[in-house]
């Protein structure tokens, strides 16, 4: 406005005559080329903010948190998806310079994950351990003669994961509801649980 | 290796996106059933903690309507990534209403639904590239999908190097038929194989199809020898992830001088 800044199309002739910014830079972001060296995207419109009179009471702002995460977030997300009228096709994609850090965390969790539930237990929920050889649990129910009892467990289990503990929830109800059932023994991770019922 | 600015053909991540879909729908359907029974309350009720809501029927229904109306949405490719995220927040909650709904496949799909709502997997084959026209995702946008699916790998087929496993009781004890035990060990030494071979080879142009062939074996043959949907899903969630390592790069698109003759032919029109 005030012929502070001079503004240059990525398309213009001339836009990447100064060699600090290259046509990646320009497709990426806004790219401001100052004395003090080149600054792009959200950085770079606070700094012209700063140095027009009608804006420059508040640029001040835009360097506080959480202004400055915001700003940053919401510059790449409008960046990412901009489109360019000059080409119909597909855009030249943006990236968020940050972007990669954050991909290898997120690849740190997906192997945190599993191999903290391996390290737990095999099987249990997370590790993706679907059928790696392990027992699957078993259920005796014995009456007061130690005989072993025919039981469904079918009747009271929707589906018998192997991940999940189920002495302790399948005992009390076979206890209630099988009126000859003394001892009830869950094997499952290789132990046995035993449970006696009260009579 | 790529770059993670490096433009990508986006039918690898359309056929990601609609393969997830696909499989947070019967997901939504294999689970809603379970929730069933659990609310109807003739079976045991394992919520992850105490203090969570009762599965009764209204929150059965509310669990399969989110789910499966945001794997709609992802597979048509509207409001992708809101619709990613709600499928995984839907398998989660499920789970945590209820642990008998877990399953290493819903597992793998929720995690999928997290990474597509990080990636541009609506560029193409969807109805906002119809409506806004094509795009090109980058290498970032399904880098993630494509380490989830080589540490899913990873796990299961290390984790079956055990002597159980290999002896073949485990398939034997999940076959449709009797397998003779012969042919049971053949099968798990050739189930272990191809699943730690795709998790290193699909990263290696030499070797990514060759790889992909013997996964595509092994996804087709697991159905067939083990009854239950899951099996369906789980392969159908796998499968659609191996374009991601077979889609190649594409070079930006830059304004050609055609382009500019037409601009101009238009304004001197104006």
């Amino acid at each position: 406005m005030l012929r502070r800044h001079h503004f240059v199309g990525s398309a213009e002739p001339g836009a990447l005559d100064d060699p600090r910014v290259t046509s990646a830079d320009t497709a990426r972001a806004l790219q401001l080329l100052t004395r003090d060296g080149r600054f792009e995207g959200y950085d770079a419109i606070r700094r012209i903010l700063i140095r027009c009179p009608p804006t420059f009471w508040f640029a001040p702002l835009l360097w506080l948190p959480p202004a400055r995460a915001l700003g940053e977030r919401t510059y790449w997300r409008i960046a990412e998806r901009r489109t360019c009228m000059l080409n119909g096709g597909p855009q030249a994609p943006v990236t968020h310079p940050r972007r990669g850090n954050l991909i290898i965390l997120l690849i740190a969790l997906q192997v945190l994950v599993p191999l903290g539930a391996t390290l737990h237990q095999v099987p249990s929920k997370l590790g993706f351990h679907m059928y790696t050889g392990f027992e699957f649990w078993q259920l005796t129910v014995k009456d007061a003669d130690g005989d072993i009892l025919d039981v469904d467990r079918s009747k009271w289990i929707a589906v018998p994961r192997e991940d999940l503990d189920w002495s302790p929830r399948i005992a009390p109800v076979i206890c209630a509801e099988v009126p000859d059932a003394a001892v009830v023994t869950v094997r499952q991770w290789e132990t046995d649980v035993v449970t006696e019922c009260d009579r | 290796m790529r770059s993670l600015t490096q433009p990508m053909d986006g039918r690898g991540l359309a056929i990601a996106r609609i393969g997830v879909g696909i499989a947070g729908l019967l997901l939504a359907l294999e689970v809603y059933l379970v929730l069933l029974d659990v609310s109807g309350g003739d079976v045991i009720s394992a919520p992850m903690w105490d203090g969570l809501p009762v599965v009764t029927m209204g929150v059965a229904n509310g669990l399969f309507g989110l789910t499966s109306l945001a794997a709609v949405f992802l597979i048509m490719g509207l409001f992708t990534r809101p619709a990613a995220m709600a499928l995984s927040v839907g398998l989660v909650a499920t789970v945590l209403a209820e642990q008998q709904t877990y399953s290493h496949h819903l597992t793998l799909c929720a995690w999928c639904g997290v990474w597509l709502a990080m990636s541009r997997s609506d560029a193409r084959w969807s109805m906002t590239a119809r409506i806004d026209g094509p795009r090109n995702p980058v290498f970032a946008d399904q880098l993630l999908l494509m380490t989830q699916l080589t540490v899913v790998y990873g796990f299961t087929g290390l984790l079956k190097v055990n002597e159980r496993f290999l002896s073949g009781e485990t398939i034997q004890d999940n076959a449709r038929w009797d397998l003779p035990d012969q042919l049971a060990v053949v099968m798990a030494v050739a189930a272990v194989c191809t699943e730690i071979a795709l998790a290193i080879g699909l990263w290696f142009p030499r070797t990514r199809w060759w790889v992909a062939g013997a996964g595509v074996g092994l996804h087709l043959s697991i159905p067939l020898v083990m009854p239950g949907l899951g099996f369906i899903t789980f392969s159908l969630l796998t499968l659609s992830l191996y374009p991601l390592f077979l889609v190649a790069s594409v070079e930006p698109k830059k304004p050609s001088p055609e382009a500019g003759l037409h601009l101009s032919q238009a304004e001197a029109g104006q």
